[in-house]
């Protein structure tokens, strides 16, 4: 019997890590003025030592401060991407963080509720991929440009987003999920149960 | 592969693209144990999120529970007092051995060392004796409270854990000794799903995956909560970028958390332990993460001046790191998935929610 030999991957070239989060770390103070210098229209403020804020973000310019983010102020992880329900519009919650320079930084995105779409993050941080798939899931929040943009969590043939605040809790006992998910019409609730005799009285 | 099959330890599927023995593609399938646990938030008080947060990932209940109880914290801004961060630093690094012990645990039954299983689950057994004489549960904890756990430990707690710390100690050695000695471990192991640093961290991947590939970032040195920053402890590292290197490092995880167990309860100062919580909560918006036993746990909340959380997002570590396995999995044998899978340490619980 021969003897087995590993699969080896040859390892292809790569940057050194080694120091990251250990030495280089900028004061959050001095990325805030990075990025005001950059970006002078952009409401962009200090919550605590470590973590920065962003409120009322245009929708139209996040690929170009993402970019920059990620390449000129080493923020290399994006933790979260979320989704909200406003009522009054949508909402696009990001945040991204720097293991460099020790800080956060939290985006929020509202975009208008007869359009609720975006361009996607995920060619920057592939991290993020999921996180939007997600939020489509849940709340039919469009990503433009997205690799693949199909529900994670519901089962297949949902036709319904269950993040919504219209949709109520409990509903989904409602839902004929043999029938594809298909939400049937609504039947007033009596009790089935027969065996105390007559249900209702 | 999945949804039932031995390797995948939990309800998941994972579709494979093979072109003979070799893996050209893959897809892995989760959503099976989705619960909608972020709506069910959005439908409780804050109180009564703590015990359902128990339920999200079933190994390490602590952890979860207390990211959430910190989320709330930095949210409202409510102190906590000394006292019950070390005793929140116990309890998670007592959790974290307790995790990765299972996760050892499974590992092993994968690459069909049995002996090794027993002993982990053995030992683990000490470690959630512990944690039952902490809050008297086994399994979900419901221990930490808005503003500091919710009793005091036993007077006998601090020499109980010192005694088993120092007992598990000696024995991982011989379970070291045991698993790396043996041949057919170091082949399917080494060499086998390299993660290269800088797609890691592009990926997203966090925890001991994020270390086994030679990133030093774990964030309780990064980014300390609770007691951490007065704890002097090492970060595992290991350069190597394969599944024996993420293997190492959750070893080395284990004996630092022991390190850490330790010296606080060596520092831990007298004093109350539940500080003054808000019976009204104001509106606001925070969050919190915290180094999981599997990574980077976050939890972000939006409040509307109501006694329940407007909005409430979780993000699990395995939710991020699966969605890189097919990029791990690229060019090896079918006969490696368990090896490369089980090295990433799966929890449906959390990553479904």
């Amino acid at each position: 019997m021969p003897t087995p030999t590993p699969t080896i991957v040859a390892p292809r070239e790569d940057k050194d890590y080694s120091g990251l989060s250990i030495t280089g770390a900028r004061p959050t103070a001095d990325v805030i003025n990075d990025i005001k210098s950059k970006f002078p229209d952009i409401d962009v403020k200090l919550k605590r030592p470590g973590r920065i804020e962003c409120n009322k973000f245009p929708r139209e310019k996040i690929i170009e401060f993402c970019t920059f983010l990620r390449d000129s102020l080493d923020f290399e992880h994006a933790t979260c991407v979320a989704g909200n329900d406003l009522k009054r519009a949508w909402e696009v919650i990001y945040h991204l963080s720097s293991y460099r320079n020790r800080c956060m930084i939290q985006i929020r995105t509202e975009l208008p509720r007869d359009d609720p779409s975006i361009e996607s993050v995920s060619r920057i941080w592939e991290g993020a991929n999921w996180h939007e798939r997600e939020t489509y899931d849940m709340y039919g929040i469009v990503f433009n440009n997205h690799p693949k943009l199909e529900r994670v969590l519901t089962p297949e043939g949902t036709d319904f987003f269950p993040f919504r605040k219209d949709f109520k809790l409990l509903d989904h006992w409602k839902i004929d999920w043999e029938n594809k998910g298909k939400r049937p019409p609504p039947e007033p609730m009596v009790s089935t149960d027969t065996r105390f005799g007559d249900s209702n009285g | 592969m999945g949804p039932q099959h031995p390797f995948t330890h939990g309800l998941w599927t994972l579709k494979v693209k093979v072109d003979g023995e070799t893996i050209v593609d893959a897809e892995p399938i989760i959503g099976y144990l989705h619960r909608g646990f972020e709506k069910l938030c959005e439908n409780r008080n804050f109180p009564q999120i703590i015990p359902i947060c128990d339920r999200l990932c079933y190994v390490a209940s602590m952890s979860w529970d207390h990211v959430y109880v910190s989320a709330v914290e930095n949210t409202f801004g409510i102190e906590v007092p000394k006292r019950a961060e070390y005793i929140r630093v116990i309890a998670l690094e007592v959790q974290r051995i307790a995790s990765h012990l299972i996760w050892l645990a499974s590992f092993m039954t994968d690459l069909g060392n049995l002996t090794a299983f027993l002993y982990a689950m053995r030992e683990r057994e000490m470690f959630i004796d512990l944690l039952q004489a902490l809050c008297g549960a086994r399994m979900t904890y419901n221990y930490p409270r808005i503003g500091g756990v919710s009793q005091d430990m036993p007077r006998n707690f601090p020499h109980q854990c010192t005694k088993t710390v120092d007992f598990f100690e000696k024995r991982l050695k011989e379970y070291e000794y045991l698993i790396e000695e043996s041949e057919v471990f170091r082949i399917r192991t080494q060499g086998v799903g390299y993660l290269r640093a800088s797609d890691a961290l592009n990926l997203g991947v966090t925890g001991p995956a994020l270390r086994g590939s030679g990133v030093p970032v774990d964030l309780r040195k990064t980014d300390p909560y609770s007691a951490y920053p007065e704890l002097d402890f090492e970060v595992a590292v290991e350069k190597d970028c394969d599944v024996y290197a993420r293997y190492r490092v959750r070893m080395n995880e284990m004996k630092e958390s022991c390190n850490i167990i330790r010296q606080a309860l060596k520092n831990i100062p007298a004093g109350p332990v539940l500080g003054k919580a808000p019976r009204h909560f104001p509106r606001g918006e925070g969050y919190a993460r915290t180094e999981d036993p599997r990574g980077e746990a976050f939890f972000y909340i939006q409040a509307d001046g109501t006694d329940r959380p407007y909005r409430v997002k979780i993000r699990s570590p395995i939710f991020v790191t699966v969605s890189a396995a097919p990029a791990i999995l690229r060019g090896y044998k079918v006969a490696d998935v368990p090896s490369i899978m089980g090295s990433l340490d799966m929890c449906l619980g959390e990553s479904d929610r």
